[in-house]
């Protein structure tokens, strides 16, 4: 049977450092699906929720520099959707702290939609802006502009 | 007529006309190899590709099935079993609640009465105090004479103090506990309502599960058959995509044969008039080629797409036999898990509120022990003032006439200490009864039967937690289906899509036939001539065809009797040549 949740080259924004940062995200969701097949999953969740917040924490720090440095003109928009994206994360990480652990089919749920709704239609948006940039090409971005000193390996 | 008798009066109408184009035969003849080679290439890709096809949908179908298998068979007899045992479990718990209550109210009821019972004692006490006073008072006009009264006017005085004491203590104990089992009873009544309450949320949750359950056993059923449908679809898909290819190895032989039939002429000299109408017939075979492979590769393309829909269907199966998959809250396993997640929250406010009426219970019990230690100690002031009494009326008794008062004091002290200790007996027992209704109205504190209320609800949170790990298994059963699906069809469109050999086909073949036909023409023989050798090579089978070259090529020739050829209008879709494969 297929992986459900594996990098596929339409996901790629082109920018290196985002790419591999929702590759990261796709595994975790992976190693979540994996551990629901086996019926583990509650004793991944504690883990898997406090990497997403952490992920949540860096990622977003970092899209969200490289829209301010292209003057991405959906930038509001697309905070408001990380906003979104991490008070779920945190609501998620307050119920299991609370003792709930009966959420990992939520969880799974809203990693798919995460990844198919913000990864493969937002965040391609901005894709498709920054490359239509001459200044912000990625390569660009690779050399040491203002966006792409927080999307260099720290 | 005969097919060699055909041929030879045909290939007379032809005239001899010029050198054979060799060189332009060569490069056609290189042109059909290579053609025949990439066909071969790709549709070799094509059968690669229709394997894995195969395989996916199969694990699709057993992925279904497994589903189906955990909702229908004795993993879903297990579930609604498992929900079914919860609604017990909480019935149970609804009536030790309801009988907690009802021994709670009972200890009310006992309490009241105690307060009744002690109603008599503040007079009791006031009258006893007068008694030891006036037992005093006679004790010391009987000193005046003697001083043999000393031990009892000792006895008397403490005595005084202690009935005080006792009986305001007493009262003051009845008092306490009364207000305790008031407060007990308050917050064992609040307790059964947030119980009750969340009883009733855990029968909602479980009968919603049980519903929704039976819901998707339904579901199962359509889908299990709508499986079995769409693998047989896929089936027969699979099955005309090979019928298409076959059709490629039928336009492969008959490129092959065409090829076989032109390469005699690369070493030729002149034009004879066979060679010419063997150039005409070649050329109406590779136009029938072309077809026939337009025909099978439009097939191959239809059959793959039909593939491609079915095992989405397949996938979509999946889906309807759960729910919604957009993420929606309408997906069955979402709305498993939040009737899970509601049951094990109201089982944990039942324990804590079991927890809260077992600690209730030990302060009532408290102050029934300290109820009854007082009433211990009333009945040791009674014993005492019946000694007393008793003491006075013997020495009353020695004293004749001049202890008659006295006996009068110790007969009235000694009734009613009688009556108090009747009293503080019946006290006595009503307190051992509360304490024994206070034990059931902790939810049966008894350790056996509190064991086993903890281990029930153990249980049933261990079936529940069991139930969702089965549940988020099949819903990453199902995830896995769906994108199992969804990719296969993607595959699908893409081999689709990247078979491009038709066109290259179509082209070659129709250049072959043109500049064929062009050779031909160049002989002579007319436009009728052509049209009688395109329907000879429309009518004739492959193997005549051989016979027909073989012929041409200077072979001997064999009479084939045109006899059960098939006329062209009313040949099937596979066109005369089929019999022979």
């Amino acid at each position: 049977m297929s992986d459900v949740f594996q990098w596929d080259a339409e996901l790629a924004i082109g920018v290196p450092q985002i790419d591999r940062e929702h590759r990261h995200l796709i595994d975790l969701a992976a190693q979540m699906q994996a551990a629901m097949l086996k019926g583990a999953g509650k004793a991944l969740l504690d883990e898997l929720l406090d990497r997403l917040i952490a992920y949540t924490r860096e990622h977003f720090l970092h899209e969200e520099d490289l829209m301010r440095g292209a003057e991405y003109p959906g930038l509001p928009q697309h905070v408001r959707q990380h906003d979104f994206l991490r008070t779920q994360v945190r609501e998620m990480r307050m119920r299991a702290s609370n003792g709930e652990v009966t959420m990992t089919i939520e969880v799974l749920q809203f990693l798919v939609e995460w990844i198919r709704q913000h990864i493969a239609v937002s965040d391609r948006k901005i894709a498709a802006y920054v490359v239509a940039r001459p200044e912000f090409r990625v390569g660009a971005l690779t050399r040491g502009d203002r966006a792409s000193r927080t999307l260099l390996p720290r | 007529m005969t097919h060699m008798s055909s041929w030879r009066l045909l290939s007379r109408r032809l005239a001899r006309k010029g050198a054979v184009d060799r060189a332009g035969i060569r490069t056609l003849l290189d042109e059909l190899e290579s053609l025949n080679g990439s066909t071969e290439a790709e549709f070799l890709g094509v059968g690669e590709k229709l394997m894995e096809f195969r395989a996916a949908s199969r694990e699709i179908s057993t992925g279904l099935s497994t589903l189906t298998e955990r909702i229908n068979g004795a993993h879903g007899t297990r579930v609604e079993d498992a929900l079914n045992r919860i609604l017990d479990h909480s019935r149970a718990v609804d009536s030790r609640v309801a009988r907690s209550g009802e021994a709670l109210n009972e200890v009310r009821v006992q309490a009241a009465r105690i307060r009744g019972a002690f109603s008599g004692l503040r007079p009791m006490v006031s009258t006893f105090r007068t008694i030891c006073t006036l037992t005093r008072i006679e004790i010391s006009r009987l000193r005046e004479g003697t001083t043999d009264f000393f031990d009892l006017t000792e006895e008397v005085q403490p005595l005084t103090e202690s009935i005080q004491a006792g009986g305001e203590g007493v009262l003051a104990t009845c008092a306490r506990l009364e207000s305790s089992v008031r407060a007990t009873v308050k917050r064992r009544d609040e307790l059964r309502a947030k119980q009750l309450k969340g009883l009733a949320e855990v029968m909602a949750e479980v009968s919603e599960g049980l519903r929704a359950f039976e819901e998707r056993r339904e579901r199962a059923s359509v889908a299990s058959v709508r499986q079995a449908e769409h693998y047989d679809a896929i089936g027969i898909a699979l099955d005309g995509v090979v019928h298409a290819i076959q059709f490629h190895d039928i336009t492969r032989q008959q490129l092959e044969h065409v090829s076989e039939a032109l390469r005699p002429m690369t070493g030729a000299e002149e034009m004879t008039a066979d060679a010419a109408a063997v150039l005409r017939l070649q050329s109406s075979q590779t136009a029938r080629a072309g077809a026939m492979f337009t025909e099978s590769a439009q097939r191959l393309k239809s059959e793959l797409r039909g593939v491609a829909g079915r095992v989405q269907e397949m996938a979509r199966a999946s889906q309807e036999l759960t729910g919604s998959y957009s993420g929606g809250r309408e997906s069955f396993f979402l709305q498993m898990e939040t009737h899970f997640t509601a049951i094990l929250k109201v089982l944990d406010l039942c324990t804590e509120a079991e927890a809260e009426a077992d600690a209730m219970a030990a302060p009532l019990s408290e102050a029934i022990a300290r109820m009854q230690e007082g009433a211990e100690e009333m009945r040791g002031i009674e014993y005492r003032i019946q000694r007393i009494a008793t003491n006075a009326s013997v020495r009353a008794a020695h004293l004749g006439r001049a202890g008659d008062a006295l006996d009068v004091i110790a007969g009235a002290m000694l009734r009613l200490a009688l009556e108090s200790n009747l009293q503080t007996e019946t006290v006595t027992e009503m307190l051992a009864a509360m304490r024994a209704q206070v034990q059931r109205g902790a939810v049966e504190a008894v350790p056996e039967a509190a064991g086993q209320a903890t281990e029930l609800a153990g249980e049933v949170r261990r079936t529940v937690m069991e139930l969702h790990s089965a549940s988020e298994a099949s819903f990453g059963c199902l995830h896995q289906i769906v994108a199992t699906g969804s990719r296969l069809a993607d595959e699908i469109a893409s081999v689709c899509a990247g078979f491009t050999v038709d066109a290259r086909f179509s082209a070659v073949t129709s250049r072959a036939c043109a500049e064929l036909a062009a050779m031909a023409a160049a002989c002579g023989g007319g436009t009728e001539t052509a049209a009688s050798l395109d329907d000879l090579a429309a009518r004739y089978t492959m193997q005549v065809e051989r016979e027909v070259h073989a012929s041409a090529t200077g072979a001997e020739a064999q009479e084939v009797e045109m006899a059960g050829a098939t006329p062209q209008g009313e040949a099937d879709d596979f066109g005369a040549n089929i019999e022979l494969f």
